[in-house]
């Protein structure tokens, strides 16, 4: 089903400062809901809401790399990347579940599984 | 008691960023006023600001913030950030490097930072705005920092990891005095080594059509008219924004480190008026009691006083009160000479007080003192007080700084030149 405007303009919104390919990922899961879309989504705004990216970006980051001690991603930083993955994805995230994400891995894995179920 | 003296200044104004401008600025008794488009696209009451050149915030989104590049802020600090707190961050930044300060010196228990605004209306709307109409789950996390009246306080520590005393003072148009005449007592009792004194605020539509609303701001269009401080036909102040920074230090401190001194920092006082809310006594009553108090702290005789930078801010209620007040102190056959810089900087409100210590502080280390430009006809009721019509070139000693504040709040700064 296409995409209403003002979907688009919400998403857009959200992701603000994002690059091109985030932006076109997270349309295209709007669209199609295929879950294979969320790395591109999850590093596109980690990328925007980190600290301190590496030198290599954020993609160059290994699953199991704590987000605080690797990208510098301290708690105002969590919250903007929950609060756009509830904008962007349609789900809403509960503070515990918040709390339990430390590693790239745990991110990634609780938005798939979340979006799953 | 330990002595004070300043041994830093940092400066973004809108007669210049950084101290040489400032300095040049008000030898050359050039202004800082224009025209704000955007002001008089909004009403029809007022047209002129103290604009900050160099910065820009088109929206609460710090991201789209432009400013000079020598200010640091990396993602996470620019992200609590309200458009003050970046010039507060630029003028601490000039103000370590112009005082010799090692790192060392900033960041340890015996260096505290006092500061004042008023907060930032702007991003405090554009909060409340958010998490009213989106809600709390759609409202940006840091909003809660920058939507407090105190996030000048909340964001300079964390910046320059103090780790001494600090506070967020709020007094209106005399808080950054009062922060100084604080942090001064701090080091006098031996609590601090240093203290950082800053003032700052924005310039932006929300904290500049409230004081439209109050009638007591100039209507002119043109900045050569406006503000004119002690002329018969003043017709009030011209806000303006920015950022200054005094670095005050046990005299000891500082002579031990071979630092440069402005200036001792030789007594402060405070008085309210009791009066209004808003208008001030018109007896000067408060800001008597003040210059008095100060004078006393400072052991000087009304006589000693070459110089005072006057809050006047060419409201006709305020000068009128201001002299009547230095009239009352200031009796004997040496009076002090008189001006006002904001004619020239437009009012700083809470940023007034250390912008305009700052100001004393130039003034006795570059021996001189500045204009009250833009007067046409001296109001006569300044008879009996020596206006400043031209800058003198005379080398001050003694200068006194004043602040009066809505609320009837005063305080005057003394400053010593340093020997």
């Amino acid at each position: 089903m296409a995409i209403s405007e003002t979907r688009t303009e919400e998403i857009k919104k959200s992701l603000k400062r994002c690059d091109d390919e985030t932006m076109a990922a997270a349309l295209r899961f709007e669209e199609t809901r295929n879950l294979d879309e969320l790395p591109a989504i999850i590093l596109g705004v980690l990328q925007r809401d980190a600290a301190n990216p590496p030198p290599g970006g954020v993609a160059s980051v290994a699953d199991d790399a704590n987000l605080m001690e690797v990208v510098g991603m301290d708690s105002f930083g969590m919250m903007e990347v929950v609060m756009t993955a509830e904008e962007v994805l349609g789900i809403t995230v509960a503070t515990e579940e918040m709390n339990n994400i430390r590693t790239l891995g745990d991110l990634k894995q609780f938005l798939r599984s979340k979006l799953a179920s | 008691m330990n002595r004070v003296v300043v041994t830093g200044l940092g400066f973004i104004s809108s007669i210049g960023n950084g101290r040489a401008a400032v300095l040049e600025s008000l030898r050359e008794g050039r202004c800082g006023i224009e025209v704000m488009p955007e002001l008089a696209e909004a009403n029809d009451r007022v047209k002129l600001a103290g604009t900050v050149k160099g910065f820009s915030f088109p929206s609460s989104d710090q991201f789209e913030w432009t400013f000079p590049d020598s200010i640091q802020l990396s993602r996470t600090q620019l992200r609590t950030m309200v458009p003050h707190a970046v010039f507060a961050v630029a003028a601490v930044e000039e103000a370590i490097q112009d005082a010799g300060l090692e790192p060392a010196h900033v960041s340890t228990p015996q260096t505290g930072l006092y500061c004042a605004s008023a907060g930032s209306s702007s991003m405090i709307y554009a909060a409340l705005d958010s998490v009213l109409k989106r809600g709390p789950a759609r409202t940006s996390a840091p909003t809660v920092v920058t939507g407090m009246p105190n996030s000048l306080h909340l964001n300079l520590p964390a910046r320059f990891g103090i780790k001494g005393g600090s506070v967020g003072f709020s007094s209106a148009c005399a808080s950054s005095a009062h922060a100084l005449g604080s942090a001064c007592d701090l080091i006098r009792m031996g609590r601090q080594k240093i203290m950082f004194v800053v003032g700052a605020e924005d310039c932006d539509l929300c904290n500049i059509l409230p004081f439209a609303s109050l009638r007591a701001l100039s209507q002119q269009s043109d900045p050569a008219q406006a503000p004119r401080p002690f002329d018969a036909n003043r017709d009030g102040f011209i806000v303006t924004g920015g950022a200054a920074t005094l670095v005050l230090e046990d005299a000891d401190h500082a002579a031990a480190r071979g630092a440069k001194i402005y200036a001792e920092v030789t007594g402060w006082g405070q008085a309210s008026d009791g009066y209004d809310v808003v208008a001030p006594d018109p007896s000067g009553g408060g800001l008597a009691r003040a210059m008095t108090n100060a004078l006393q702290d400072a052991h000087l005789d009304p006589s000693a006083v070459d110089y005072i930078n006057a809050h006047a801010t060419a409201t006709n209620a305020g000068d009128v009160a201001e002299l009547n007040a230095l009239k009352t102190v200031f009796t004997g056959v040496n009076r002090p000479k008189v001006s006002s810089t904001k004619a020239l900087t437009g009012h700083g409100l809470s940023l007034a007080g250390a912008l305009e210590a700052g100001i004393c502080c130039l003034a006795l280390r570059e021996g001189f003192m500045p204009v009250s430009a833009k007067i046409q006809q001296l109001d006569p009721a300044c008879e009996g007080v020596s206006i400043l019509t031209s800058r003198c070139d005379e080398a001050p000693r003694v200068a006194m700084s004043n602040s009066s504040g809505f609320g009837g709040s005063n305080v005057a700064l003394i400053f010593s030149a340093g020997s």
